[in-house]
């Protein structure tokens, strides 16, 4: 019922609803690219060929279907993405609730800490990372990760605390429920909300530190990505010289903006769903 | 308050400190060995011995983390694997163009961004509000190549009026010729991260300003029958600053970030650019010294926004 | 009287305060060498201004804050000295409604769920299946419809929550309740029925509550006994009727003429106290209600009263009736 209040409080929030549509739509292009279109590999028929009801979005200096390349780098600014919030939830989620509920030296020392990661320059850190490490899917995907968790865990961390001070806290502590039941039940579902609103912020910046990275040449050099068509297009100096095929990394772009902006969308819907101030 | 500063002071001494020793460690996580990389395999043992002795590459890991936080203190940073220079040589050379790049960015996004969010929140639910409301997600969506391309298309390959590269058109002239010289190459830079910041700016001035007119304080002063403009420059202002001037300090960070990108799709001589050029000639000395120098840029702007917010601020005085 | 089943001993509770590194630390002194019995099968009330200490008793009694000093013996333990291990099986005998029907109930907690889980965590029942006939029992004995077991806590109104949170407590079995204000929240009508509630529930389920409120007229329509407190300290107590009959303490006759009574008769004045309470942190010397009390004298400025008992169960801590003061014999 609970439930049911928030969907329905989220479908009336529109640009929500577009949000989440949109991003459905991207991650529908991710999971079907094999059935949408062939893998682009080799040497195409015709070189920065226009957009044409044949290449929806042109061709690219070697010949191939740009619009081939967009879903195929859909799937893995995807992957790259989900895996990378995955990652964040493991480290950032435990470290938030338990320095929020352990005050003292514990939480002191996370929150430190946390304070210090979210302190830090991220893109630099991780360029420097992902250069040493060499640039696999699942190495940016962790890099980027690991270097996510921290607004993660603040999150978590300020609404644990936020969340201990309630009374139904206090009221579990004095019906005997053990203080791992009262973390991981009576706090935990209770933060879903404001966690959920950050993971979806944090899977927008997933994808665009996942295309800065392999757009500066940390990607994987072996698989389509986003940021890999646009390094490609610009190598190739497709933006400023002539001729000038506009198309290699306008679709592209227009892609990973897109796709930003549902999640952040959809982020911000999720928030005005939650809170019942907005709510109506 | 003196206190606080001192605390603040520390806390920002502690993240360069593990900033450095992250810098340090992770080019010990590198497969393979740094000299490999830089040495000819051709080269006979003994000239290997040597560049490992040049670099400390003989110690053990402990001692030479000793040595590296060591120098680190003294300026030092080693020595660039490509071009043999000083580190720190080649990133004093390169600073300048990102802080006079940031610093136009910075100055721009306060005060355009700050009028924007204090106009939005008065004007609220105005159109003017949701076209804001509207770039606001358009902005923290962006992303640096797409609007450097974007930019670059227009203005230097269809319009031809702004170059599309580097920090000035050789030969770099003298006194103002210089200055319109590089003013002009610094136009569509700092145009790029001046779009994707402000947007953050904006957010955080009309969410407070909104919140700080609500508050009890400021319906008493109205209801006061005080003049609007003086209610909202002597008492929201100054409240509604406060998270504005701290995201300031916190989206340096991912400014700098930005700035790699920036620096490198217009060849803008900056750190980011040095680190993209490093990143391909696998100098990974210059790469941490060039992340060093960045962390402790961002400490310094952190601690200064938090001691000017304290000064704001009297509830931190207090509690300092 | 029936047998005493709590005695509270001297218990005190200070919060530290601290002002940054380098600053003095300062102490809120919350609860001051409070002591008192409670009789199997009473209501004692707790009556006392917010800031009065009053709410910090009443979770030290339960163990949900430390105390800084004294005892609680329940069953001849002292059960503030007892391990975490040891108090487990206590616990649930002494249980707490509190104040704020939409806080104290988790919004993500379907009430079934809610009124089961302590069962189960405490082992009272020894399945799912039994802890939910056993909450269906209890939602049956608040007055509440069974059906409400798969709804969530928004559903319900104040007085309903509070129905609820008192079932959650019975869930226990608890031999002592305390009410922290468990009514102060709600419309006057729906006080009415929620105390109506309690006293039917303690003749059948002979229990014993320590009730809680800043509500001299709740306190009064409930209790056997009241208490009444001042900053941290009790100031008198004593049996509901003779404590309206024959009121010692200034600041207890300054409580009860403030209760609003429908027939006004002329005979009652409006006592109106000076000021706010002083603060805990800096209470004043010598009588802590020295600072308001319309009936001061020179000693109370400098002497901290003792507290005597002036007729049998009724103590009153107030120089007036001291050695140092006038003696009303």
């Amino acid at each position: 019922m609970q439930n049911r209040t928030f969907i329905q409080a989220f479908v009336r929030n529109k640009l929500g609803l577009i949000g989440f549509i949109g991003v459905m739509i991207i991650v529908a292009l991710g999971i079907f690219a094999p059935a949408i279109a062939s893998y682009p590999k080799g040497y195409g028929p015709v070189t920065l060929q226009p957009p044409s009801g044949a290449n929806w979005f042109g061709t690219d200096g070697l010949g191939l279907d740009v619009f081939a390349e967009v879903v195929w780098g859909a799937r893995t600014s995807l992957y790259v993405s989900f895996m990378a919030v995955g990652v964040a939830a493991v480290i950032g989620i435990p470290s938030g609730l338990i320095s929020g509920y352990k005050k003292g030296t514990l939480g002191a020392i996370i929150d430190t800490i946390i304070d210090i990661f979210l302190t830090l320059p991220m893109l630099p850190l991780m360029i420097v990372i992902a250069a040493i490490v060499g640039s696999s899917i699942t190495n940016v995907a962790l890099v980027i990760g690991i270097l996510a968790w921290p607004s993660l865990a603040r999150v978590t961390r300020n609404s644990t605390m936020k969340i201990s001070e309630m009374q139904y806290i206090e009221a579990a502590k004095c019906l005997g429920i053990s203080s791992r039941t009262i973390l991981f039940k009576h706090i935990l579902l209770n933060l879903a909300g404001p966690v959920l609103v950050n993971m979806t912020l944090v899977m927008a910046t997933a994808v665009l530190s996942e295309s800065g990275l392999s757009f500066l040449g940390l990607g994987d050099p072996s698989t389509w990505s986003w940021g890999s068509i646009l390094k490609k297009a610009w190598d190739s100096g497709a933006i400023i010289d002539t001729p000038n095929p506009w198309w290699w990394w306008f679709f592209t772009s227009a892609f990973i903006m897109v796709y930003v902006i549902c999640f952040n969308l959809l982020g911000n819907g999720i928030n005005d769903a939650l809170n019942p101030k907005t709510r109506d | 308050m003196g206190n606080y500063i001192i605390r603040r002071i520390l806390k920002g001494l502690l993240t360069i400190f593990v900033s450095a020793t992250i810098a340090f460690f992770i080019i010990r996580l590198m497969p393979a060995d740094p000299v490999t990389l830089l040495i000819d395999p051709k080269m006979g043992p003994e000239v290997k011995q040597e560049m490992m002795h040049q670099f400390g590459l003989d110690k053990s890991i402990g001692e030479q983390y000793v040595i590296f936080i060591q120098q680190g203190l003294t300026g030092n940073l080693g020595i660039s694997f490509k071009t043999r220079e000083p580190v720190m040589d080649v990133l004093m050379q390169k600073l300048p163009w990102t802080l006079l790049l940031l610093s136009i960015v910075v100055t721009l996004m306060l005060a355009i961004g700050i009028p924007i969010g204090m106009l939005a929140a008065k004007k609220r639910n105005s159109w003017f509000d949701k076209f804001i409301s509207v770039f606001i997600v358009m902005g923290i969506s962006i992303f640096i190549p797409f609007l450097s391309f974007a930019l670059l298309y227009i203005f230097s390959y269809r319009l031809g009026l702004l170059p599309s590269g580097g920090a000035y058109t050789p030969p770099p002239g003298h006194g103002i010729a210089y200055i319109i010289n590089v003013g002009k190459h610094a136009i569509l830079p700092a145009l790029t991260l001046f779009v994707g910041n402000v947007a953050t700016i904006i957010l955080y001035t009309r969410n407070s300003m909104n919140e700080v007119l609500k508050e009890d304080y400021i319906r008493t002063a109205f209801s006061k029958g005080w003049n609007e403009k003086y209610v909202v420059r002597t008492h929201a202002l100054k409240n509604a600053m406060i998270p504005t001037i701290t995201v300031s300090g916190l989206i340096i960070g991912s400014m700098v970030g930005g700035a790699v990108m920036t620096e490198t799709v217009y060849g803008w001589p900056g750190v980011g650019r040095l680190i993209f050029d490093s990143v391909s000639a696998l100098d990974f000395p210059v790469l941490q010294g060039a992340f060093i120098i960045l962390a402790v840029a961002v400490v310094t702007v952190n601690i200064v926004t938090d001691l000017v917010v304290a000064w704001l601020d009297p509830r931190i005085k207090l509690g300092g | 009287m029936s047998e005493i089943i709590l005695e509270v001993k001297a218990l005190t509770k200070h919060f530290d305060v601290s002002n940054g590194l380098f600053r003095k630390k300062g102490k809120v002194r919350a609860v001051e060498q409070v002591s008192f019995d409670v009789y199997q099968s009473e209501t004692l009330g707790i009556v006392g201004e917010s800031g009065s200490g009053k709410s910090t008793l009443g979770r030290l009694i339960l163990r949900l804050l430390s105390p800084t000093a004294g005892s609680v013996v329940y069953k001849g333990m002292d059960i503030l000295k007892q391990s975490s291990q040891e108090f487990r099986a206590i616990r649930s005998e002494l249980q707490m409604v509190f104040q704020d029907p939409y806080a104290s109930l988790n919004p993500r907690i379907k009430i079934g769920d809610a009124i089961s889980e302590p069962m189960l965590a405490n082992k009272k029942v020894a399945n799912v299946k039994e802890a939910r006939a056993k909450t269906l029992e209890l939602l049956e004995l608040v007055g509440l419809r069974t059906e409400m077991f798969q709804r969530f806590p928004h559903e319900f109104s104040g007085g309903q929550r509070q129905r609820i949170s008192i079932a959650r407590a019975l869930a226990l079995e608890p031999k002592i309740l305390v009410c922290d204000e468990a009514v102060s929240a709600l419309d006057v009508s729906v006080q009415a029925q929620i105390l109506n509630l309690f006293n039917q529930l303690k003749r059948q389920l002979d229990l014993t509550y320590i009730f809680i409120s800043h509500d001299l007229a709740v306190v009064k329509y409930i209790s056997d006994r009241i208490l009444v407190m001042y900053l941290g300290e009790v100031m008198e107590i004593a049996p509901t009727e003779q404590l309206f009959a024959k009121t010692y303490h200034p600041y207890t006759e300054a409580l009860i003429s403030s209760i609003p009574e429908p027939s006004t008769k002329g005979k009652k004045q409006r006592i109106i106290l000076q000021g706010d309470i002083p603060s805990a942190l800096n209470p004043p010397s010598g009588c802590k209600f020295n600072t308001r009390c319309f009936k001061k004298m020179e000693i109370c400025n400098t002497i901290h009263p003792e507290i005597l008992e002036l007729e049998p169960g009724h103590f009153v801590r107030c120089h007036l009736y001291s050695k140092g003061g006038v003696d009303l014999g």
